[in-house]
C-alpha cells in the first residue's frame, strides 16, 4: 500500500510540477511582447527520498519557481550605450538647431541670420563704393543700409541662440521630476527585489527595475553596483548616490547665474552632469559648452567690427566737415560678452559717415578706402572678419558632423544589443549559438567590407595613385 | 553604377540590424570593386577619388559603428562565458562593461 501510495505521489508531484512548468510557458508566450519581459524557465528539484522496507525510492521533482533567463553584462551594456545615444541624440537636435541659424537661406522667414556672411561683403563693399564718389547721399545710404542689415542679422542671430539657451534650460530642469521619479521607483523595487531574492526568483519585478533603469539612462548618465540579494545602488557616472538599495537621494534645481544648476543635496553636481550621458548630458552640454562657443564667437566678430569700424570712421572728417570726430556708425561694446546681441547702428544721418581723411576735404575718399580696407585687414581675432565667419560657421558644421557621427554608432549599438537581448532573453525560438554565429558572421563581413573602403578610400585621396589593396 | 556613398551606408544599416547576408553581399561587391580599382584607367581613378572624399563622413560613421560593434561581441562573449560557468543570472559587482 505504502508503495502504491508513493508511486501515486510520485506521479501526482510530476503533474504538478508539469502544470507549473507549463504556467510558467504560457506565462512566457502572453509577455512576448510586453517591454522588458525576460523569459522564465521552471527549475526542477528533486524530492527526498521514502525509505520503505530499507529500500530507498525516489519521490519524483516539484518545481521550484520559475528563473529569469537575463544577462547583467548585457544589460549593463545596454544601459551604458543607451544614455551616451541619449545623450549625442539630445545634442544633435539642439545643434542643428543652432546650425540651422547660420545657413543661408534656411532661417525662419523673418530672419536672415544665415546670410551674414553676405552681410560682411556688402558691408565693407559698400565704402568701396563709396570711393568712386564720396559726397553722394545715395551711396551714403547705401553704408548705413548695410551696416543696419549686419547688425540686425548679428544680433537676431544672438537673440535667437539666447532664447535656444533658455528652451534647452527649461527642458534640462524638466528632465528632473522624471529622474527623481524613477529613482524613487527603483528604490521600492529594490526592496522587493531583495525580499524576494533570497528564497525564489524576483523575475517580473528584476524586470520592472530593468525597464526603470533603462529609462532611467535615457534621461541621466549613471553607473549601477550591485548589493546583497540582488539589491542596487545608482549613481551619476561621476560618482553621485541616486539609489542606495531601499533608498533614493532626490535631485533639485536650482538659479545660479541666471541659469538651471542641478544639485544632490547642497552639491551641485551641475557640471559633472554635462558630460555624463543621457538627455540631460545632452542637453547641459549645448548649454553649457557648445552655445556659449557659438555665441563667444559671434560676440567677437560683433566687437571687433564694431570697434574697428568706429575706431576708423572717428579717425576722418565727415561731410560736415567733423574732423576726428565724426561719431560711431555702430554701437560702441565696452566688453566682448554681448556684443553681438547689442549690436545696432546708432548713426542716423548718412553725412556722418567720414570718407574724406582728416586732412583732406569732404571731397576726399582716403578715409573710405581705409573703411573699405578694413574688411580685407585681420582685425579679428588675426582673421579678416571674412575668414573669422567662414571657420566660424565651418567650425560649428564640424561639431555637428561629429556629433551625428556618434549618435549613428551610438543609435546602431543599441540596436545591435536590444537583438542580442531579444535573442537571448525575450520569447522567440533563437537560440544563443547561433545568434552568436550570426553576429560573428556579420562582425567578419563588416570587417572585410571595413577594411577594403578605408585602404582603397585613403589611398585615393592621399596618394592619388596606387589605389588598390594589393 | 551604386554610388561608393551608398555602399558605405548600407554597410553602417546592416552592421546595426546585424543583417549578416547583406554584409556578406556587400563584402563580395567591394573584393569586385577593389580589382576593378587595380585595372582601372585615370579618369575612373579620378571619379573615386571625388566619390570617396564625400563618401568620407560616412566612413567615419562605418568605423565608429564598427568600433562599437568589436565592443559589443567582446561583452556577449563574456556573457557567454559566464552562462557556461553558471553565472546566467548574477549580477556582477561593481561591474565597468
Amino acid at each position: 500500500m505504502g508503495t502504491i501510495n508513493s508511486a501515486f505521489n510520485l506521479i501526482s508531484s510530476a503533474l504538478d510540477a508539469d502544470q507549473s512548468a507549463l504556467s510558467i510557458v504560457a506565462n512566457n508566450v502572453a509577455n512576448a511582447s510586453t517591454a522588458g519581459y525576460t523569459r522564465e524557465v521552471p527549475n526542477w528539484q528533486e524530492n527526498p527520498p521514502v525509505q520503505i522496507n530499507g529500500a530507498s525510492y525516489g519521490t519524483g521533482v516539484t518545481e521550484t519557481g520559475p528563473t529569469s533567463i537575463r544577462d547583467r553584462v548585457l544589460g549593463q551594456r545596454l544601459v551604458q550605450q543607451q544614455q551616451l545615444a541619449s545623450s549625442s541624440g539630445a545634442r544633435l537636435s539642439a545643434l542643428n538647431t543652432l546650425q540651422a541659424l547660420f545657413t543661408p537661406s534656411s532661417g525662419s522667414s523673418s530672419a536672415t541670420t544665415g546670410e551674414i556672411g553676405s552681410d560682411l561683403t556688402g558691408f565693407f563693399d559698400s565704402f568701396a563704393s563709396l570711393e568712386s564718389n564720396p559726397t553722394n547721399n545715395a551711396l551714403r545710404q547705401q553704408v548705413l543700409s548695410t551696416a543696419t542689415t549686419l547688425a540686425g542679422d548679428i544680433s537676431n542671430a544672438a537673440a535667437s541662440i539666447n532664447s535656444q539657451r533658455s528652451a534647452l534650460d527649461q527642458e534640462a530642469a524638466g528632465i528632473v521630476s522624471q529622474v527623481n521619479a524613477l529613482t524613487g521607483s527603483i528604490a521600492q523595487l529594490n526592496e522587493q527585489v531583495q525580499t524576494v531574492s533570497p528564497n525564489a526568483d524576483a523575475g517580473t519585478l528584476e524586470d520592472q527595475r530593468q525597464q526603470d533603469i533603462l529609462q532611467l539612462s535615457q534621461l541621466v548618465g549613471i553607473n549601477q553596483v550591485t548589493t546583497e540579494n540582488n539589491g542596487l545602488s545608482i549613481t551619476t557616472t561621476s560618482g553621485q548616490l541616486l539609489v542606495s538599495e531601499s533608498s533614493n537621494f532626490s535631485m533639485s534645481t536650482g538659479e545660479v547665474d541666471g541659469v538651471t544648476h542641478f544639485f544632490l543635496g547642497s552639491t551641485d553636481i551641475t557640471s559633472q552632469l554635462a558630460g555624463g550621458g543621457g538627455e540631460l548630458g545632452g542637453y547641459l552640454t549645448t548649454r553649457d559648452q557648445d552655445i556659449p562657443t557659438t555665441l563667444g564667437g559671434l560676440d567677437q566678430l560683433a566687437y571687433s567690427v564694431s570697434t574697428s569700424v568706429n575706431a576708423q570712421n572717428n579717425s576722418g572728417t565727415d561731410l560736415d566737415g567733423d574732423a576726428g570726430n565724426a561719431g560711431n556708425i555702430f554701437t560702441e561694446p565696452t566688453a566682448i560678452a554681448g556684443s553681438a546681441q547689442a549690436m545696432r547702428v546708432v548713426m542716423t544721418d548718412p553725412n556722418h559717415i567720414a570718407a574724406a581723411s582728416l586732412t583732406g576735404g569732404t571731397g576726399d575718399d582716403s578715409n573710405a578706402i581705409a573703411l573699405a580696407a578694413l574688411g580685407s585687414q585681420a582685425t579679428v581675432q588675426g582673421q579678416t572678419p571674412i575668414n573669422f565667419y567662414s571657420q566660424f560657421v565651418s567650425t560649428l558644421g564640424s561639431t555637428v558632423s561629429e556629433a551625428q557621427t556618434e549618435n549613428a554608432a551610438q543609435n546602431a549599438s543599441v540596436t545591435q544589443l536590444q537583438t542580442q537581448i531579444a535573442s537571448l532573453s525575450g520569447v522567440n525560438l533563437n537560440d544563443e549559438a547561433s545568434s552568436m554565429q550570426q553576429f560573428e558572421r556579420s562582425y567578419q563581413a563588416a570587417s572585410e567590407v571595413f577594411t577594403i573602403l578605408n585602404t582603397i578610400m585613403a589611398s585615393a585621396l592621399n596618394l592619388g595613385v596606387q589605389t588598390a589593396v594589393s | 553604377m551604386y554610388p561608393l556613398k551608398q555602399v558605405i551606408e548600407d554597410a553602417s544599416q546592416a552592421l546595426a540590424t546585424l543583417d549578416t547576408d547583406r554584409l556578406e553581399e556587400l563584402a563580395a561587391a567591394c573584393r569586385g570593386l577593389n580589382r576593378g580599382l587595380q585595372t582601372a584607367s585615370a579618369d575612373s581613378l579620378t571619379q573615386f577619388a571625388q566619390e570617396a572624399e564625400e563618401a568620407r563622413p560616412d566612413l567615419a560613421i562605418l568605423s565608429r559603428i564598427f568600433d562599437a560593434t568589436r565592443e559589443n561581441l567582446r561583452v556577449l562573449h563574456r556573457a557567454q562565458e559566464r552562462r557556461r560557468s553558471g553565472h546566467s543570472s548574477g549580477y556582477l559587482q561593481n561591474s565597468a562593461v
